[in-house]
């Protein structure tokens, strides 16, 4: 099967998964689910950054308009994700693997440059998508708190779904 | 213009993120879940299909609740109807409120409590006679304000968001304030801006207060868990909300009467100031 192909299919179904997730399985207000992050984290690196932009902005729209949330949360948030992934890539990842078309698998580099990659993405979206998401109708200490929380959990599903989907 | 130079790759970048940015955050702004609901109504009717079948099997697994609900809610009427008859019979009804709203009684179709911006759908619409800005309660608890009306449905604005407040009181006494959810858990909520010289302590139970157009008086709603002073000017209350709005399948949405005069009145009130 075509790389692109392939990678198309895992789009999808981790879409459908995130959509599954957060419209039929109750984890209580402060979590949310996104994989968003993981996916944009996956876009070749060697595309045009506007391609990349509009692609994550187009993601984070689906996700919006099929999940129950506001409009344009995730789409402003996987928007600055694709605007800072690629710079992001080349301080996290060895130089032997700057001149990669896609994020190196784990077999290639190491467990622990995804994981960190990972957090620093996570950390960025969660930013956009908390703040916006009613910082000002909420005391900073709920914010916080839904800030971590968010970012542990996603982590941890990313990061299996990095090992078992994208790294098989 | 070099078209393939370096600078002008990143302009188009730069200029795109930006486009992207404000077209996201204005969406944000203007796009509330409601603005959202009436934009993909057309999407929301096949969707009632599907959830109505989605309801009818968690509806299977809870019967035993829902029926015990019903039972305690059916109680309660019984002692309100005879306290009622005994007050008509001794010719001493001088409630003026009495009659002041009507209640409509429905299901949920679509429940969404698990997030930050939470939403119902109910089984009635236009045709029963609902209408926006109507309240939705229970016998123990504020549901909502119904947001949207197509024919058959209503949109309910959950009361759990942040957004949405409701005027209540410690039952018993005259210290009131505002209502809120507090963001974290279903059950949890915040009674603000009460007088500091209120005596409401811990156990205390919390009920609407009837000063809003939207919710009758005396709907009791949760019990206090926590007292504190804020600033030195009022004091804040935990709520430990009655209802856990997850497992509801049945609300009432209250019709006030007379609510064009009220508002007539407001406005008038408005124009002389």
């Amino acid at each position: 099967m075509p790389t692109y192909l392939r990678q198309i299919i895992i789009y999808a179904v981790v879409i459908l998964m995130q959509i599954i997730i957060n419209n039929y399985v109750n984890l209580g207000p402060l979590i949310y689910v996104c994989f968003i992050p993981l996916l944009i984290i996956y876009l070749p690196l060697d595309q045009k950054p506007y391609l990349s932009l509009i692609i994550a902005f187009g993601l984070g729209l689906i996700i919006d308009i099929l999940s129950d949330g506001v409009l344009g949360l995730n789409a402003g948030a996987a928007t600055l994700v694709a605007l800072v992934y690629r710079p992001l890539f080349y301080p996290v990842f060895q130089k032997n693997n700057y001149s990669k078309k896609y994020i190196p698998p784990v077999r290639e580099s190491d467990i622990w440059h995804h994981i960190l990659y990972m957090l620093i993405i996570l950390a960025i979206y969660f930013l956009f998508y908390i703040t916006f998401d009613g910082l000002t109708k909420t005391t900073l200490l709920v914010s916080g708190l839904r800030y971590l929380v968010n970012i542990a959990v996603n982590l941890a599903l990313a990061t299996i779904i990095d090992l078992t989907l994208f790294n098989r | 213009m070099d078209y393939n130079s370096r600078s002008y790759k990143q302009l188009l970048t730069i200029g795109t993120f930006i486009i992207l940015e404000v077209i996201s955050i204005i969406m944000i702004a203007e796009n509330s879940i409601l603005q959202r609901y009436l934009i993909l109504d057309g999407i929301r009717s096949t969707q009632v299909f599907f959830w109505k079948r989605s309801e009818s099997v968690r509806d299977f697994f809870s019967l035993r609740a829902y029926n015990q609900a019903l039972q305690e809610e059916n109680a309660q009427l019984r002692g309100k109807l005879s306290q009622i008859q005994y007050l008509q019979e001794t010719k001493a009804v001088t409630d003026s409120t009495q009659g002041l709203y009507t209640w409509i009684p429905a299901s949920i179709i679509k429940n969404n409590p698990n997030k930050q911006h939470n939403y119902l759908i109910l089984n009635r619409g236009a045709k029963d006679g609902v209408e926006t800005e109507m309240g939705v309660v229970t016998h123990n608890s504020i549901i909502g304000v119904v947001g949207a009306v197509s024919e058959n449905y209503c949109y309910v604005i959950s009361f759990l968001n942040k957004s949405q407040k409701a005027s209540a009181m410690i039952a018993g006494t005259t210290d009131f304030g505002l209502l809120t959810w507090n963001g974290v858990d279903g059950s949890g909520a915040t009674l603000s801006h009460v007088p500091l010289s209120s005596t409401a302590a811990v156990g205390d139970t919390v009920c609407t207060s009837g000063y809003s157009t939207i919710y009758p008086p005396d709907i009791p709603v949760g019990t206090i868990t926590d007292v504190y002073a804020v600033s030195g000017m009022y004091k804040d209350m935990d709520v430990d909300l009655f209802q856990d709005i997850r497992s509801l399948k049945y609300v009432y949405i209250v019709q006030r009467h007379h609510q064009d005069e009220i508002d007539e009145l407001s406005q008038n009130a408005k124009n002389i100031k």
